[in-house]
């Protein structure tokens, strides 16, 4: 089960776009529940404290399409 | 641990393929231990030993091909080399920095290791700046994955939009569309380290597992304009369905014949054995 962060809108605004390492992106989604999450994985290769400091939870995804 | 080098290439004389892809990467011919510790564990030398046997044998100068240059079939070679995504990005057929040349840019918690590149199942995925409408013929193609481990099916890479359908699914679900538009396979097929669709005129695409063509389905339809990720399906402009398995190799060029598929897989195959990275069980 991947961990994420529960991130506000402003700061989905504020990583989108924004690279966490060479050459990778962060790439907030939407939950189950319409929080915008960022992965373990970004937020371990990643400089940004604020980030760090954040809760991990367990990600609960939205309904995948197409199965 | 040594590394089994077999094949007509273990020499000082390298192919301009292997010397542009090493350099790209920037692993140079060396001592200088890569992994060290794990069962990857490799040197620079040893590395441009295994990549050059790789590309002879691609080029038809191997043991396991020695007459068939499948060089030109591949507009992308992405061997998920290095352990990192700043090695990971270079397309070996053309290893130049650019999007044109299609290197791949991630997002998300992709994990970029020694086995190769891994999904997060989460929001990890990549673009190769690949538009199949631009860069692809309708009935003139082919796109494949190797796998590092035998993980749970996933939408692996591709778009999914009504009536350009173009993605590679990791296994066979009865009655769902696989690959192809307007078509639905109607048997399950066992999980396999590689698959392979190629897609050779308007009216049939072949998939192959671990160089076996196991299904043939008639396809009929257009090509998308949309982006192709890999890691993840690109549902009609929206990125989603992340996978979380392990990707050791992708190709993506023009169509493959029975035996250029075959040939293909072995080749691919022989190199996670090389790199210690056969690990699909």
């Amino acid at each position: 089960m991947c961990r994420v962060a529960i991130i506000s809108l402003e700061q989905k605004i504020t990583l989108t776009g924004l690279n966490y390492s060479e050459n990778c992106f962060f790439n907030p989604i939407q939950d189950a529940d319409n929080n915008w999450v960022v992965s373990s994985e970004e937020i371990e290769a990643c400089g940004i404290l604020w980030l760090k400091e954040l809760p991990l939870v367990d990600f609960t995804p939205k309904t995948p399409k197409l199965l | 641990m040594s590394i089994l080098l077999t094949g007509v290439g273990a020499s000082n004389r390298y192919e301009i393929e292997t010397i542009r892809y090493m350099r790209a990467i920037g692993v140079p011919n060396d001592g200088t231990v890569y992994f060290a510790g794990t069962a990857q564990e490799i040197t620079g030398a040893q590395a441009w030993e295994v990549f050059n046997v790789h590309f002879l044998e691609l080029k038809g100068k191997g043991e396991i091909n020695n007459s068939v240059n499948l060089l030109p079939l591949f507009i992308i070679l992405r061997p998920y080399f290095g352990g990192s995504a700043t090695t990971n990005k270079f397309n070996a057929k053309n290893p130049s920095d650019t999007d044109g040349a299609f290197r791949q840019t991630y997002f998300g918690g992709l994990t970029h290791s020694r086995l190769g590149c891994k999904g997060n199942g989460t929001n990890g995925y990549a673009l190769n700046y690949l538009v199949p409408s631009v860069n692809l013929q309708t009935s003139n193609l082919h796109f494949s994955c190797y796998f590092g481990e035998n993980g749970p099916d996933n939408y692996e890479m591709g778009i999914f939009e009504a009536g350009k359908h173009i993605y590679l699914r990791k296994a066979i679900v009865a009655n769902v569309d696989n690959g192809c538009n307007s078509a639905a396979f109607t048997s399950i097929s066992p999980n396999s380290k590689s698959v392979i669709f190629s897609r050779n005129n308007n009216l049939n695409f072949d998939m192959y597992k671990n160089g076996v063509k196991t299904n043939v389905v008639s396809a009929v339809g257009v090509l998308s304009n949309l982006q192709f990720p890999s890691f993840a399906l690109n549902d009609s402009g929206s990125i989603g369905n992340y996978t979380a398995n392990v990707h050791c190799y992708e190709t993506l060029g023009i169509a493959l014949t029975d035996q250029q598929a075959d040939l293909t897989f072995q080749i691919i195959e022989k190199l996670q054995i090389d790199l210690g990275r056969d690990l699909y069980v």
